[in-house]
């Protein structure tokens, strides 16, 4: 038998399904796509870029603090009471905010739940 | 719409745009699923199956490669894992082809009306092994290349070339004896 002829053969064995299958796929899709838990779609993380700019602005704002105070009185900042207290309050409210930011994340990513 | 821009669309939320897909590839799905089942009820299950499937991973599709290969070798894949769990299992068992004869009836289908012709194919294509069925079916119906019928099967390219071979003789065989 001829390649050609089993070809065109072949061809006409297309097999089409009943009526309504496009339809029955596309229920069964939308189905399971509303009956998957909200659970599996876990947002991404953003902590780490978080923990940097917390950080990163508690440094920055101490090393402000120190360096306009020694502008200042000139004298030795490990000395000066005010600095401190002051390295201690940008510390305190800096750490504040990093639990803030670690227990938004913590309910952001699914870990924790609240009712 | 090219076929990529419909899966972004889907991979952004947009459901309906599979519709595309179901109608494009699901006489394919249907041939491919029919040559290893050989039902037509099963073989519509299993490629609703693999159009949910493949919806599911979509996201896992890399969009340089062609999208009817991946597709097929879901619908493959599908069908194998369906009949191995199923319990009206048939067994080919394969019968002893005399050797090819060269001069085969080329009219053993001659003036058979198309109707007809369909279902001595369907008859013929039952009585050859599954594999050869399907890589027939793949490199004829959809005419894709050897290398494609073989990432869709996981075969190597020389298995497939066999298969090509031997299922062309034994089809060639089956028909001529439906024929007659």
């Amino acid at each position: 038998m001829k390649e050609d002829e089993l070809k065109d053969l072949i061809k006409k064995s297309k097999l089409k399904p009943a009526e309504g299958f496009k339809d029955r796929v596309m229920h069964q899709i939308e189905m399971e796509k509303a009956l998957t838990p909200n659970r599996e779609k876990i947002k991404k993380s953003r902590f780490p870029e978080t923990s940097f700019a917390i950080f990163g602005i508690m440094y920055g704002l101490i090393f402000a603090t120190g360096f306009f105070l020694h502008l200042r009185t000139q004298e030795n900042l490990l000395d000066s009471s005010l600095f401190l207290k002051l390295t201690i309050l940008i510390a305190a409210i800096s750490g504040v905010y990093y639990l803030i930011s670690v227990f938004d994340d913590s309910l952001g990513s699914g870990k924790l739940r609240t009712r | 719409m090219d076929e990529k821009q419909r899966i972004n669309q889907i991979l952004s939320g947009d459901t309906s745009a599979f519709g595309y897909f179901v109608d494009t590839y699901q006489e394919m799905a249907m041939a491919i699923a029919f040559r290893i089942c050989q039902n037509k009820e099963e073989a519509e299950d299993i490629a609703q199956n693999a159009f949910v499937k493949a919806f599911k991973n979509l996201h896992t599709f890399k969009i340089k490669s062609k999208f009817s290969t991946w597709f097929y070798r879901i619908v493959y894949n599908t069908a194998q894992t369906q009949m191995r769990k199923s319990v009206y299992k048939t067994e080919f068992v394969a019968s002893k082809h005399e050797e090819l004869n060269e001069q085969t009836d080329d009219h053993a289908v001659a003036g058979i009306p198309s109707e007809e012709q369909e279902k001595l194919i369907d008859r013929a294509m039952a009585k050859i092994p599954n594999s050869e069925a399907v890589v027939l079916t793949l490199f004829y119906l959809e005419e894709n290349s050897i290398k494609e019928v073989a990432e869709i099967m996981g075969l190597t390219t020389s298995n497939v070339k066999v298969k090509l071979h031997r299922g062309r003789k034994n089809l060639a065989e089956a028909i001529k004896k439906e024929g007659s």
